[in-house]
């Protein structure tokens, strides 16, 4: 594409086909402030913080023009700075600036601005009653007092997700961001994928943090065994200044230790587990005349989207547990004669939903007892006082500790897949696993359709992320406008990597994590589910006889 | 409040192109949309009811022109009526 040039500051920026000359001023190093824009979101232009003065002393929101050639715009003068300024201070004065409590303390972009842009003078003139705190979801709890009204989270939920849980109720000055009906959050559609916390700018939507109840579990008698998901491990350096989408799961294993966990293992073990499953459920389907296409059933998002919206779909869902719900199971006979807690790190606030379901009871015992997400381990190993970043690595505890690098992709859109391919052809010389790389189960884009053969044997497989993405591709399936027999389904753009548990990720930034997560899958001497050592002592020592019992959930059509 | 100085302020708020479109977002409400017009409208409108009625000191004036003047320069109303004047 031609590169043409526009002048910002009375510098010359490049520009080829940006959205918006925020975009253009961004990719030059010049920070222009935002809270209602986001690069995956439909442009809203209601902050108005986005402010630049044009050639004629107009000011302009930057979210919302195109970049010409020769266009000038200014980010600094003075007009720009006291209208911003003010528009902060009328933000502030509306806001509950309970900051020094507040879950999203460092991370506010609202008191970010504030401070740089030297907002110190609040305006209180739009006083609105209060609005309740909405906790009633495990996964993100709401407070309206802390909204500032962007629409990103209402946003996502309807153009990326297709729940819409959110809804913008326009009253003049006392708009508010509520729910669907006015429910509790837990009553609506809402799956618990926590898009909408990681795209909140303030504290109006956060994760429901519960690591005083680690802490609790740490101080107790009780071992704590804790199992750590693939995407944590590319999600958490960043905040602690290493390089974005580093793999660091050594450092992990370290950090909680130190913090007083007894055992630590990696849910990629248990994610070789689901492959030998569902890959095993998958050719008995195949054979034997079972429900196709078989969609997959790791992501606790898909599946209560699945109950809310695709019921008729809940036979076509693996019977497979979650890899974490798996690895649960094994925890718990492995250490039957005592009791442990059960706690798992994840990337994902609606896995917070999934541990408390009755089907991840297991002989009378839930198999986990808690999940803390990326940012609550962050804000455990700040609290602490750990040197994340200078600490040395350690391995996983055995019996349940090898790994592998099929096990590991899980954390990316595609890799679920990419596993099922590895053990379906159950050959892992370099030339195969780079024919799979390359056979369209890659990359960040929402829908991938492609086939894979093997033998005599043609798969038609769908690899889809977002949840709108989910209905469109199910809407075509059912209208016979494709032929798919495997669908996996991730609730999160891009899959786990992405998150609602994760640290916020823009689309740079996951690319970096998945380039992270194959990193670590290529360092793996192991890369094909089947060649992990840890799962013939997980059937012949654990699950006696009971894989079908213990590893295998049942989600009923209400 | 001397009638020239009130008759002043008057002219200085109905003097803006805006003036109109002010009053009568302050009489109806706003859209809500975005945040000058959203967060300083409960306070415009009580403002304007006291230059209405002749009732306003001058800080409450300046306090009015603030506003009216944030409202005219970032509103995304006023931006758009801007671009429309300008292409025409």
């Amino acid at each position: 594409m031609a590169e043409k040039y526009m002048i910002i500051d009375g510098k010359q920026c490049s520009f080829t086909c940006e959205r918006n000359v925020l975009e253009v001023a961004k990719n030059h190093g010049i920070e222009i402030p935002y809270l209602c824009y986001c690069e995956h979101l439909s442009i809203y232009k209601g902050c108005r913080l986005c402010i630049v003065e044009d050639e004629k002393g107009d000011l302009v929101a930057s979210c919302g023009i195109e970049p010409k050639e020769g266009m000038v715009v200014h980010t600094n003068t003075a007009k720009v700075r006291n209208n911003r300024r003010k528009l902060l201070e009328l933000m502030l004065g509306s806001h509950n600036v309970d900051c020094a409590s507040c879950e999203k303390a460092e991370t506010c972009k609202l008191m970010e601005y504030a401070v740089k842009y030297g907002a110190t003078a609040p305006i209180k003139y739009n006083a609105q009653p209060r609005l309740p705190i909405d906790d009633s979801s495990v996964c993100i709890t709401r407070d309206p007092s802390k909204c500032i009204l962007c629409g990103l989270c209402v946003r996502t939920c309807d153009e990326v997700q297709g729940v819409k849980a959110l809804e913008l109720v326009k009253k003049s000055s006392a708009s508010y961001v509520g729910t669907a009906e006015g429910k509790p959050l837990a009553q609506t559609n809402c799956v618990g994928c926590g898009q909408c916390a990681s795209v909140c700018p303030t504290g109006a939507l956060v994760i429901n943090n519960q690591t005083k109840k680690m802490w609790d579990m740490i101080d107790s008698d009780d071992k704590v065994v804790v199992q750590v998901a693939p995407a944590v491990r590319v999600g958490i350096g960043e905040a602690f200044g290493l390089p974005e989408g580093e793999p660091v799961m050594g450092k992990i294993v370290t950090a909680l230790k130190l913090m007083g966990a007894d055992v630590v293992y990696d849910t990629n073990m248990s994610a070789d587990l689901s492959i030998m499953e569902e890959s095993a459920e998958f050719i008995d389907r195949l054979q034997n005349g079972g429900a196709l296409p078989l969609f997959t059933s790791c992501c606790p998002g898909w599946i209560q989207h699945a109950e809310h919206k695709h019921p008729e779909l809940l036979h076509n869902i693996s019977s497979c547990g979650s890899p974490m719900e798996m690895l649960g199971a094994l925890v718990r006979k492995q250490f039957k004669n005592e009791h442990v807690y059960s706690v798992a790190i994840m990337p994902c606030t609606a896995k917070k939903f999934e541990a408390a379901r009755p089907e991840l009871v297991k002989d009378g015992e839930p198999v986990i007892d808690l999940v803390l997400t990326t940012s609550e381990l962050i804000r455990m190993i700040k609290e602490a006082d750990i040197d994340f970043a200078n600490l040395p690595d350690s391995e996983c505890d055995n019996p349940l500790g090898d790994c592998t690098g099929a096990g590991v992709i899980f954390g990316v859109t595609g890799g679920v897949t990419e596993a099922v391919i590895r053990h379906v052809l159950n050959d892992a010389s370099p030339e195969t696993l780079k024919t799979i790389a390359e056979c369209g189960v890659r990359g960040l884009e929402g829908t991938k359709i492609f086939s894979v053969t093997a033998g005599d044997l043609t798969i038609r497989i769908a690899v889809v992320s977002g949840l709108r993405n989910t209905d469109a591709l199910i809407a075509k399936i059912q209208s016979g406008e494709i032929e798919v027999d495997f669908v996996e389904v991730m609730a999160c753009p891009s899959g786990c990597i992405n998150g609602g548990g994760q640290p916020h990720a823009d689309g740079k930034l996951r690319e970096k994590r998945n380039d992270g997560l194959f990193l670590a899958d290529e360092r793996y001497a192991l890369r094909v589910s089947d060649d992990n050592p840890a799962l013939k002592y997980a059937y012949d020592n654990l699950l006696g006889g009971r894989a079908h019992d213990l590893l295998h959930v049942h989600y009923e059509k209400h | 409040m001397n009638p020239e100085i009130l008759e002043q302020m008057r002219e200085e708020f109905d003097g803006l192109k805006t003036a109109k479109y002010m009053r009568n977002i302050a009489k109806k409400g706003s859209c809500g949309k975005c945040t000058p017009c959203r967060e300083s409208m409960p306070r415009v409108r009580v403002l304007i009811e006291k230059l209405n009625a002749g009732d306003i000191t001058a800080e409450e004036h300046a306090e009015l022109m603030e506003f009216a003047h944030l409202i005219e320069d970032t509103a995304l109303c006023f931006s758009i009526l801007r671009n429309y004047v300008k292409k025409a």
